[in-house]
């Protein structure tokens, strides 16, 4: 039962992490949902080429390093853009100009320019906050639900080696996202998703051996325990400090980002 | 010929987006208005190879100066839509522009004449 356990709470581990970029956005929306109904039902509207060109604005921004208002703000406005030009049946080309990428390349940049190194710094880090905590409250209610009727499990909700992963993972990832969404878009989707599930696996491994490889450098080398089965449930004060973190991190970030009426 | 080569010369130019934001600025002054209506008028103006792709940065560029600002309505299409005004800064700046340009454009035409 003991062992049923553990793999249970690895296997519902890697099916986190491996969804943990969904997770971030699902996240992320949550500042801006009104808007984010509001375009996908508008975004239906779209014409197949029009919608093609919306998505990948979609994916561009949504890779970069933008805030979510500032990113709902842009995303409004080219869905705006784009359905009076398919109203007045204005070729895409009039609206892109002549290269799509350098026109969300613009935007991006206008964007980011007077922004300080502090903005830069926290919004990484508020993103990997908010996702940690995330999964962790889904592992402690999924793990106290079977804890209740199996004494071992709820005690073993989440470990430093899982966390550990979640974060070699989340920065591993979002350095891929960005070049895949920011650096080739419009490219076309079978193209894309090929490329991707190639290195999906790659980004996979990559991230298993550099956890292996921090698990190998303090457990055997160093001999220091910080990677074995420290249940984080008990670490009241530091889940504490993450989600006070996390909030100041977002006021400072929607003060900073937040533009008029938005 | 000369126009299209003209054309290409200033596109690369820093001088165009000073030009473009002295020209949406006055754009904006006249009546409240938004992003693609913009793009319109200044093709409509002579700006033939002026798409949004040029306009929407200079309108987050000028908004961050806080020459313009915004607010936020639906749009007819079902989206949210930016309509943008002038500030009072933004006034001074199209003032100043006016200024700048009747400068220049008299230098330049007396070397042409």
């Amino acid at each position: 039962m003991e062992n049923f356990i553990l793999v249970l709470r690895d296997f519902l581990t890697f099916v986190l992490i491996i969804n943990l970029e969904y997770i971030n956005d699902i996240i992320f929306s949550l500042n801006t949902f009104k808007f984010i109904k509001i375009r996908n039902k508008a975004s239906k509207e779209l014409h197949y080429e029009y919608r093609f060109c919306f998505e990948e604005s979609e994916k561009y921004l949504k890779a970069s390093d933008i805030s979510s208002y500032e990113r709902e703000e842009a995303l409004q406005d080219i869905l705006d853009m784009l359905l009076e030009a398919q109203s007045l049946k204005t070729p895409i080309g009039n609206i892109f100009g002549d290269n799509d990428e350098n026109f969300l390349k613009n935007i991006v940049e206008e964007y980011k320019k007077p922004k300080n190194i502090l903005y830069k710094t926290l919004l990484p880090i508020q993103q990997f906050i908010t996702t940690t905590l995330f999964i962790i409250a889904i592992m402690i209610i999924i793990m106290s639900i079977y804890g209740k009727s199996i004494i071992y499990g709820f005690n073993n909700a989440i470990s430093y080696e899982s966390l550990v992963l979640l974060f070699i993972y989340f920065f591993i990832m979002k350095r891929y996202r960005t070049k895949y969404d920011m650096k080739k878009p419009f490219h076309t989707q079978t193209e894309l998703k090929k490329q991707m599930t190639k290195d999906w696996f790659i980004v996979m491994f990559f991230t298993l051996i550099m956890a292996w490889l921090f698990y190998y450098i303090f457990e055997t080398i160093l001999h220091i325990s910080v990677l074995s089965s420290l249940p984080l449930y008990e670490y009241k004060l530091y889940l504490l400090f993450l989600i006070i973190a996390s909030i100041f991190i977002e006021i400072y970030i929607k003060k900073y980002s937040k533009s008029s009426n938005f | 010929m000369w126009c299209k080569v003209g054309d290409k010369m200033a596109e690369d130019t820093q001088m165009l987006k000073g030009i473009l934001e002295g020209c949406i600025l006055k754009i904006i002054k006249e009546n409240e208005t938004y992003g693609y209506e913009i793009c319109e008028k200044l093709i409509n103006s002579g700006f033939k190879d002026v798409g949004e792709g040029s306009v929407y940065p200079i309108l987050i560029r000028l908004e961050k100066k806080k020459l313009i600002f915004s607010k936020i309505m639906d749009s007819p299409f079902g989206p949210k839509r930016k309509y943008y005004y002038l500030t009072e800064q933004g006034k001074e700046a199209l003032n100043d522009f006016t200024i700048l340009w009747d400068e220049i454009k008299n230098k330049v035409d007396n070397i042409l004449k």
